[in-house]
């Protein structure tokens, strides 16, 4: 999954942890999630889009096949 | 998964001084059971497990849905790993039985016997799984 997180996180001066603590996950978390490591549940996608007042669709899209 | 609030505790975190204090647990079990101990290695575990399951209950410690997926990915994979090898080496044994190349010891029946427990657990807890889903 394709995400701009680290940016939007960035724009606002926070820290992973900063941003884990609002959102109920760990610092650990947030950084697997914007290294692509790790796909957040629909309930965490929520609240991270949410949390940056935009679409789920605006954070995250699916990897695209290299093949296509 | 639910969380909690973490706090820092210096250059030891949370979650892992709630692991340490586990595997410190499991350590004296064993240790005190290895010197003949028993009534000291189940003391010193019940002790070890209150004080580990009262960190973690303080609100100190934070797992969440990584940490369970994690949880779930390597206890899905044990259960796979301990499958293929019981399903390759107890077959083998009653072969190698049959054809009189082995025989079967008590400690080895109390293994097949566990790992036979274990999948039959796997199985109802299957069961109960799909059927709340």
């Amino acid at each position: 999954m394709h995400t701009d997180l680290r940016e939007r996180r960035e724009e606002r001066g926070l820290s992973q942890a900063d941003l884990g603590e609002a959102v109920g996950v760990t610092r650990q978390t947030i950084n697997s999630i914007e290294r692509g490591r790790y796909n957040p549940s629909l309930e965490l996608a929520f609240a991270l889009a949410a949390f940056f007042d935009c679409r789920i669709e605006d954070l995250f899209e699916p990897e695209r096949d290299p093949e296509e | 998964m639910s969380t909690t609030t973490a706090s820092d505790t210096g250059p030891v975190s949370p979650r892992l001084l709630f692991v340490g204090l586990w595997a410190a647990t499991a350590l004296a079990y064993v240790a005190l059971l290895l010197v003949d101990r028993p009534l000291a290695a189940a003391g010193a575990f019940a002790v070890g497990a209150v004080v580990a399951v009262g960190y973690g209950r303080a609100g100190n410690v934070r797992f969440d849905e990584r940490d369970a997926d994690v949880y779930r990915a390597a206890s899905a994979r044990t259960v796979q790993a301990l499958g293929v090898a019981s399903a390759v080496a107890f077959p083998a044994l009653v072969v190698a039985s049959a054809l009189g190349y082995y025989e079967w010891t008590p400690f080895v029946a109390g293994v097949g016997a566990t790992v036979a427990a274990v999948f039959l657990l796997w199985a109802g807890l299957l069961v109960a799984a799909r059927a709340s889903r």
